[in-house]
């Protein structure tokens, strides 16, 4: 044992901060036993996905879509927007939806991150006659999302272009789906160039196809046009 | 129900809560029964460091998004 006065300080201090961590390690796991409290490494992460289970878009998307899967991609929809709004990376949750859902399940997602399902929604409220048919309606458009949405960048070459809107028009009169969506991708500071290329494709498409209205849509950031097929 | 963050806490302190909870880890990755431990959702393994412990028959996750809202979505608004 040391005779040095300030080593036995020392000593003692360690001894309790020590003590005072163990204390506190032990009130945690009598809370955690008694269900008081859940242990999170980053608490932001689990507040961002309560925070979008409290979003109207969520409250009514709840409503007409009961698959599980496509309940969790639509809250990650939300949660891409949100991450993005505040200007953080959303890199790693894309590829974890992407590696679980595929292709098709990020691009769910993306039509919610986008907007999309109000719109939607607006669009066939019009045409279908009962909530059972609302909600059949919703979930095919996004089950078969890779056959019903086309999404037009900036990016895209004139020869891109023309390919789109062939195969929009292909898909179009091979499955004559009840509502088509062609969109500009958002793209900060160059909206404009999607969204002039975003026209053209719409009227290359609507020479290729009969039997469909449009209806138009545009924001700040991106014009929408959904192709409803006509009763 | 509380979020109590462990992101500061020592590692010590989760190597302890995780024998408690009758788990265990090698330091990186959290173990049962000397085997990696993966995340329900991803199926990825669970790493020390990310964490999400949820108690009563306790569920530990990968603290990320796509697990979170998958957990709330088969649990509820429990948290």
């Amino acid at each position: 044992m040391s005779s040095d006065p300030e080593e036995k300080i020392i000593a003692g201090m360690t001894r309790g901060t020590l003590q005072y961590f163990e204390e506190k390690i032990s009130s945690l796991i009598t809370r955690f036993k008694n269900k008081d409290i859940t242990f999170v490494e980053e608490i932001e992460t689990a507040n961002l996905a309560k925070e979008q289970r409290k979003k109207p878009e969520w409250e009514l998307f709840k409503q007409y879509v009961y698959d599980y899967d496509l309940r969790i991609l639509f809250q990650l929809g939300l949660t891409f927007r949100s991450l993005e709004n505040q200007g953080k990376p959303i890199d790693v949750l894309k590829k974890n939806v992407k590696d679980k859902y595929g292709s098709t399940g990020l691009h769910i997602a993306y039509f919610v991150q986008n907007g999309f399902f109000q719109r939607l929604l607006a669009s066939i409220v019009e045409r279908e006659r009962t909530p059972e048919a609302l909600r059949k309606e919703i979930s095919d458009v996004l089950r078969n999302i890779e056959n019903v949405v086309t999404f037009i960048t900036g990016m895209d070459s004139k020869q891109e272009l023309e390919l789109k809107a062939t195969r929009i028009i292909t898909k179009i009169n091979a499955n004559s789906p009840k509502t088509y969506i062609i969109s500009s991708a958002q793209e900060k500071g160059k909206s404009g160039s999607a969204t002039k290329k975003c026209a053209q494709v719409y009227k290359m498409v609507m020479e290729g196809i009969s039997g469909y209205s449009v209806e138009f849509n545009k924001t700040e950031t991106r014009e929408i046009y959904f192709l409803n097929k006509e009763e | 129900m509380e979020l109590v963050s462990i992101k500061d806490m020592p590692q010590e302190f989760k190597i302890r809560l995780l024998h408690e909870l009758g788990y265990d880890s090698d330091g990186t990755f959290v173990l049962k029964d000397g085997q990696q431990y993966t995340d329900k959702y991803t199926g990825t393994p669970i790493k020390i460091d990310n964490m999400f412990i949820y108690p009563g028959s306790t569920i530990i996750l990968d603290n990320n998004s796509l697990s979170i809202s998958s957990f709330l979505e088969e649990y509820g608004d429990v948290l």
